[in-house]
């Protein structure tokens, strides 16, 4: 899971998201973003921001004794900034 | 009228209600401390991993322990007072009570030791110590006992009465035994073929698929296993409570074969946002969940309009001047008010909850956690603390100290859970994820939201004392001074049942109905992981892990 990603806004996203250990849950509050994230399945999630900013990521299913430090964020910048971004640096989460 | 005392069963239902509500106390004390962990209040013992430890022995004690010793109790005494003669299969009980200690002393112990920080829901592929594992199917499976002895109690009853009607308190505890077994089902098979043979090391891959499927069928339906004490007392304790009438005693038996039949196949409500699971079906229970709603709205008119039938009988005039009439010093008839408006409140959050598309801006928020402390630890719990007041005297010969004592214990648990979920209700709409030991209050996504939770705490805190005062009525009731009580009594309808048709008196074409509901409803859900290959590798939880440490 990166740890934080950039999409346009007003634009369809989707996200493709799977767990490589336990399960997590995927909650972008103020959206209707809300899925589990369960290893073996792809969870598939379709949405558009409305809004540009930035959109805290808490996990919110249990995954163990470090659930509360996983968080991460998705940063919604307006259209015309999207195409022009370099590629975004992106961070594994720590697994194991 | 036949004397009814609690007959044999009396030590029985003592026993297992004293280690329902020796559970209770300690339990709640956890919630109280895991409140305040999660708040921007200073707390004792501030230690993350014990939150999550907490979180389970809370969840464990609360769900299976309490619930079931409570249900098993309470049914024992009904058993002897409604059919009038004593419990048969007395020493099958008493092997089902030690069973069912062991389970829980041992999950009790191995959570307690940090082996089994996996919650009660138990979250494969987490994987804690085979021995939680195998302490939970003791309780779940000793539990099967009491209702073998349910159904068989009603049913030699109904060989030696031809024709006559079951007595409706007997016909609902044993709609409550049959529903659990059915619930229970889901986390037997569960327990026996994904989680233990995984912690044993027979298997090496887990399908968290159908760990979690199996267990669905368990989750929803175990919550109207523990609402149904709740709802035989509403029926038949609280309108003789407040000196009136049952309404309709066919109300009260099609309320409990609805709830038997609507409760089990819709379970798949606690995973929409699940990716094991397809839409279709998702949909189907989600259709089905609704008709959960209709025993509900009829216990609620048949309720009301007993306790009107007791307010008018007692001089009360006019639209509403039958509630003034109402004898309102009497704990039961105080706490199934309570209990109702805690039942409302929380069932129009299921409402949501169980809308397929509703549930995604809820799902895993404190809002969730709101509804269901409303429901079980707010309107059904508000009903346990009544019928062990009701039943209390009965049973120890002495009368409650006291009733003043008792309303006091209501209205505190009454304030306390309101000022608990009411916030939690609002932080859950602003995202704020449940089961979480600590937040950055700092952060500029959470810092709204501490006023909240710290208000919340407080509401803990309040239950906390509540739970206190609970067990020193019981203590007091039970070591006071001697005295004769009055038998227990449960209500008369309206027009009493003389004879009813067969399906109304007894369970064997629900269960088929129930069966082919099931099939429907879960036979390709949990079918499908028999081809899919979805399998993973399991974790075990220990405090060094670092799984889902992130980012």
């Amino acid at each position: 899971m990166p740890q934080c990603v950039q999409v346009p806004v007003d634009t369809p996203v989707k996200f493709r998201i799977t767990s490589t250990d336990v399960i997590h849950g995927f909650l972008l509050p103020a959206t209707n973003v809300n899925t589990m994230v369960v290893p073996g399945f792809v969870a598939e999630v379709r949405t558009a921001f409305s809004r540009p900013g930035i959109y805290e990521m808490p996990c919110n299913e249990f995954c163990g004794y470090g659930h509360h430090g996983m968080l991460a964020r998705v940063k919604v910048v307006p259209k015309e900034q999207f195409p022009s971004l370099s590629p975004v640096e992106r961070t594994s989460c720590a697994k194991q | 009228m036949k004397e009814r005392a609690v007959q044999n069963s009396s030590r029985l239902a003592l026993y297992h209600l004293w280690i329902a509500f020796g559970v209770f106390l300690p339990a709640v004390a956890l919630g109280a401390w895991q409140m305040l962990m999660r708040s921007p209040l200073p707390a004792p013992l501030d230690d993350t991993n014990a939150y999550y430890t907490s979180v389970t022995l809370h969840g464990t004690a609360m769900a299976y322990a309490v619930t079931t010793f409570f249900a098993m109790g309470f049914g024992y005494a009904v058993t002897a007072t409604s059919l009038g003669r004593p419990v048969r299969g007395i020493i099958a009980a008493w092997i089902g009570f030690v069973i069912c200690l062991i389970g829980t002393v041992m999950a009790v112990v191995i959570v307690l030791i940090g082996r089994a920080t996996v919650l009660y829901t138990f979250y494969p592929p987490l994987l804690a110590s085979p021995w939680y594992y195998f302490g939970a199917l003791l309780l779940i499976g000793g539990s099967m006992i009491w209702v073998v002895l349910m159904i068989y109690n009603m049913l030699i009853w109904k060989r030696d009465n031809p024709g006559q009607p079951v007595p409706l308190a007997m016909f609902a505890i044993t709609a409550t035994a049959i529903l659990w077994a059915w619930a229970a089902s889901g986390v037997i098979i569960e327990l026996l073929f994904v989680l233990i043979p995984q912690a044993l090391g027979i298997t090496t891959r887990i399908d968290v698929g159908l760990g979690r499927t199996l267990f669905t069928v368990t989750l929803h339906a175990i919550v109207y296993f523990w609402l149904m004490p709740a709802y035989i007392a509403y029926y038949t304790l609280a309108p003789e409570a407040a000196g009136g009438r049952l309404y309709s005693d066919t109300a009260g038996r099609l309320t409990f074969i609805m709830l038997l039949v609507f409760s089990v196949p819709v379970g798949l409500h606690h995973v929409f946002q699940d990716p094991d699971i397809g839409a279709g079906f998702k949909f189907l229970q989600s259709f089905l969940t609704f008709f959960v709603a209709l025993p509900t709205l009829l216990t609620v008119f048949s309720i009301c309009a007993s306790l009107e039938i007791a307010g008018r009988a007692r001089g009360g005039r006019g639209l509403l001047g039958w509630l003034w009439a109402l004898p309102w010093q009497e704990p039961m008839v105080l706490a199934v008010a309570l209990s109702l408006v805690m039942l409302g409140l929380g069932g129009f959050g299921g409402f949501i909850n169980m809308s397929y598309a509703m549930n995604q801006m809820v799902h895993n928020t404190t809002w969730v956690t709101a509804h269901f402390h409303l429901i079980w630890g707010g309107a059904v719990v508000t009903m346990y603390f009544a019928i062990a007041y009701e039943i209390w005297p009965r049973i120890t010969g002495r009368p409650l100290r006291s009733k003043e004592l008792a309303r006091w214990q209501l209205w505190l648990w009454f304030a306390g859970m309101l000022i608990v979920t009411i916030p939690w209700h609002i932080t859950g709409l602003m995202g704020m994820p449940r089961r979480v030991a600590a937040f950055d209050y700092g952060d500029p996504f959470v810092a709204p939201m501490g006023p909240l939770v710290i208000i919340s705490a407080i509401g803990g805190l309040i239950l906390l004392v509540s739970a206190i005062l609970l067990i020193a009525i019981l203590v007091r009731s039970h070591f006071g001074e001697g005295q004769l009580q009055a038998p227990l009594r449960y209500a008369i309808a309206v027009n009493p049942p003389k004879a009813i048709p067969a399906s109304l008196n007894g369970f064997a074409l629900w269960n088929a109905i129930l069966l082919v509901l099931m099939v429907f409803a879960y036979g390709y859900p949990i079918g499908q992981f028999l081809f899919l290959k979805s399998s993973v590798p399991a974790y075990e939880v220990t405090h060094t892990a670092t799984s889902g440490a992130g980012p």
